[in-house]
Parts: structure tokens; sequence; C-alpha cells
């Protein structure tokens, strides 16, 4: 029951900010979506822009996001890219405990120089 | 001596989920590599994994909460803002994840038919993702490689020392 209530409360963070991302997307951008959507459509295949089906148009959207993406497969080549965040992840890592190991040094310098300052 | 087992016990569980939570976002965030199917559950599987981790960690959450404006050292407060801007990033990948959903919600009969602005802040909170879990790796980095040494470095045999292997203790004269 417990952990009922706190999965609750943590889901209910999440849809506090989903609402204010919805909010602030909606204020910004409202017409935006479905538009762009509809560019990508008309812009294909000649017999998505004549259908007047929703349903040839809900098949046809995901076959045109595939091809421009061109990721729906996967690719052993793919793992660069995990390797890659791999990299950047360490880097900053690297940088975190260096810049904690500086600050140190940097205390204890200070220290050192506050009896000659007396 | 039980509680000493009980706290052991819930430190590998947390090594265990967090290993395989950063495992998880490392492949989800390379959708080249895992295929457009498996990037999207294992991305809704990464909101179970989330969730499970914070409940790991409930009791620091809400002592840090009750404590941030008063009585808290400064670096839990960084870690604590930092937490929550994770928290703030996953939700938005995930649900803009489901907005421009192109195989799962449809394998499920749901179709939301957005994109454009969706995708954009997608790819926005995944990049950040990546600045922000680097960042929570490395304000955890000393638990982490103290874990790892000690679940599993030392229980493979390596006792703090990878190369060279530890010689075989000679056998006594009196056996021969």
């Amino acid at each position: 029951m417990k952990i009922l209530a706190r999965i609750l409360i943590i889901l209910t963070v999440a849809l506090i900010v989903v609402g204010v991302t919805i909010a602030f997307a909606g204020n910004s951008d409202s017409s935006g979506f479905p538009e762009t959507r509809e560019s990508v459509v008309q812009t294909g295949s000649v017999t998505t822009t004549t259908s007047t089906s929703t349903e040839s148009q809900a098949v046809d959207q995901p076959q045109e996001e595939f091809s421009r993406e061109g990721h729906n497969s996967p690719t052993l080549f793919g793992i660069v890219g995990v390797l890659q965040n791999l990299v950047i992840i360490s880097i900053i890592v690297l940088l975190f405990s260096q810049g904690v190991r500086l600050k140190g040094v940097l205390t204890r310098f200070g220290s050192w120089l506050h009896p000659l300052k007396e | 001596m039980k509680l000493v087992k009980n706290q052991l016990n819930q430190t590998k569980v947390n090594l265990a989920v967090d290993s395989g939570i950063f495992i998880g976002f490392l492949v989800a965030d390379a959708p080249h590599f895992t295929g457009m199917a498996i990037h999207e559950w294992l991305g809704i599987a990464m909101g179970a994994a989330i969730i499970t981790h914070l409940l790991l960690h409930w009791q620091w959450l809400v002592a840090v909460t009750r404590r941030f404006l008063s009585g808290t050292s400064w670096q839990a407060r960084f870690n604590y803002i930092l937490n929550t801007l994770l928290f703030i990033d996953f939700t938005l990948i995930i649900f803009t994840g489901l907005m421009i959903s192109e195989v799962a919600l449809p394998f499920l009969g749901i179709s939301l038919g957005s994109g454009g602005a969706w995708k954009g802040l997608h790819h926005l909170a995944a990049n950040l993702a990546l600045v922000l879990v680097g960042l929570h790796v490395a304000v955890h980095w000393q638990w982490i490689v103290s874990m790892v040494k000690l679940y599993i470095v030392t229980p493979l045999g390596f006792n703090g020392r990878i190369w060279p292997p530890r010689p075989m203790p000679k056998s006594s004269s009196k056996e021969v």
C-alpha cells in the first residue's frame, strides 16, 4: 500500500511536468503540429494527398517517417552511438572529479594562506 | 547482524538496478543501434526503471525535501536539484517519445498523429539527459567505484589487483 502511494505521488509529479509542457508547447506553437505532419505527407506520395481516408494517411505517415529517419531497422554501426554516449559521460565524470579535486586543493591552499594574512 | 545483512542486500539491489538503468539508457539513446521498435519499448521500460530507482531511494528523497531550505549541505542541495532536473528531463523524453511514437503506440492501437515540435523537444531532452546522467554518475562516482570493487572485482578473485595475478602459495616440503 505504501509503495502504491509512493508510485502515485511520482506519477502525479510526472503528470504535472507533462501538463506544464503541454501548456508551454500549446501556447508557443499550437497550430504547428498537425501542419508539419500533413506537409510531410503532402510532399510524399501522390496517393496520400489525394486520398480522403484517414486510415491510409495514418498508414502512409509512419512509412514516410521511416524512410526519412532511416533508423527503423537496427545496424551494428549504431554501436558507435552507444560508445559516443559513453565517451561523453566519461568526459563529464572526469571533468567533475577533477573539478572537485581542484576545489579541495584550493580550499587547502586558502586555509594555508590565512595564517600569513593574519 | 541481520540489519547489516539487509543493508548489504539493499546495496546489491541498488547496484544492480542502477547498472541496468545506466546500460538501458546508453542503449535506448542510440536508436541507430537498436532500431525504432526496441528504442521505443526500451524507452517506455525506462519509465518503470526510474520509478523503481526513486522508490529505492525514497527515504533520501523525503529527507532532503524536508531539509532543503534549512539544515542541509550544499552538496545535498546540488544533488537534489540535479535529480529534480533529471526527473523532469526523463519525463519529457518519455512523454514526447510517446507523442511521436511510430511503433509502440500504433502496436497498441493508439495513433496520436503528432510530430514536429514534439520531435525537436524529444531530441533536445535526450541530449540534455546525456549531460545530466553524466553529472549524476559523477556525483556518485565514489560509491560506484567502491561497490564495483566490493561486489564485482573482489568476488572474481582479483582482490584489488588486476595484474600480475597473485602467485599460488608454495606447498610445504613435508607433503612431498
